[in-house]
């Protein structure tokens, strides 16, 4: 019959359950700097699209948002592939490739019906929503509902804008997977606020309040 | 005021409005129920594992 070893019961375990305080503290350290990291990258898209104008002119039909609006209009026919890898750099184009057709064309339609028609208001919920994720990353406040509206932000402008020309698709991609990891490790558990709220969400729950369970979720 | 001064002032207030929420919410629950101490979740794990040895 194998014996246990007792030697491999005292081996340091390791990720978030690493023993080793130095361990824990780095791990603590670059989620928080991932995190605010993300939070201040929609700092600074922050500016160019102040609200009352957000950066339009000529009664919201050109620059600042209304641009790119328009941009990801135009160019909803353009490559429509992402993901992009040319193995065989001397065939023509890419070998690999995940077809974004149908979602591109999706949010055009959704640009053009819903969003600039109503740009006088939509602008403050695009606006709103940025500063809403620079807040929640920044501070650690419900950071798995920040990272979640960080998602959904990055995938609209990688469907929107990726695929365009003279634009590195990876920079829109690796957006959206830095999100999607903020949105797993939810930040704020780490070095927020969210690291003194849980706590208390967490008794509101076990006292059978649904508003304590939701507020957990989000944070 | 100009657009950036306002769109100063209104993270500032998100801020604010964050810590005061915090605070308010540390006053008033108790988290006596929780069955866990305030302080990073992974480090918890480790910490109750350490006393049960």
């Amino acid at each position: 019959m194998a014996e246990t070893n007792p030697v491999e019961k005292q081996e340091p375990r390791e990720g978030v359950y690493a023993s080793s305080r130095l361990e824990r503290g780095l791990i603590v350290l670059t989620i928080a700097v991932a995190s605010i990291g993300l939070g201040y990258l929609f700092f600074t898209q922050l500016w160019w699209k102040l609200p009352p104008e957000f950066g339009c002119r000529d009664d919201f039909t050109r620059g600042g948002l209304c641009f790119f609006l328009d941009h990801s209009i135009e160019e909803a026919d353009a490559s429509n592939k992402l993901l992009k890898a040319e193995i065989v750099g001397s065939s023509p184009g890419p070998e690999l490739s995940v077809p974004i057709g149908w979602a591109t064309q999706l949010n055009a339609a959704f640009i053009e019906n819903v969003v600039q028609p109503n740009i006088h208001w939509f602008g403050y919920v695009i606006w709103g929503t940025e500063a809403w994720i620079f807040l929640s990353m920044c501070l650690g406040f419900f950071s798995r509902l920040g990272a979640l509206a960080a998602i959904g932000m990055s995938m609209q402008l990688m469907i929107g804008l990726a695929h365009t020309p003279n634009e590195w698709e990876w920079s829109y991609i690796l957006m959206v997977l830095l999100s999607v990891a903020m949105f797993g490790l939810a930040p704020g558990r780490y070095f927020g606020l969210d690291r003194l709220l849980r706590p208390r969400f967490k008794a509101l729950s076990k006292r059978g309040s649904r508003v304590g369970r939701l507020l957990l979720l989000f944070t | 005021m100009s657009p950036e001064i306002v769109a100063l002032l209104v993270l500032l207030a998100g801020v604010v409005a964050a810590v005061v929420f915090t605070l308010v919410i540390l006053v008033a629950v108790d988290p006596s129920d929780a069955g866990t101490r305030s302080g990073n979740e992974g480090e918890k794990e480790e910490e109750q594992e350490t006393e049960k040895s």
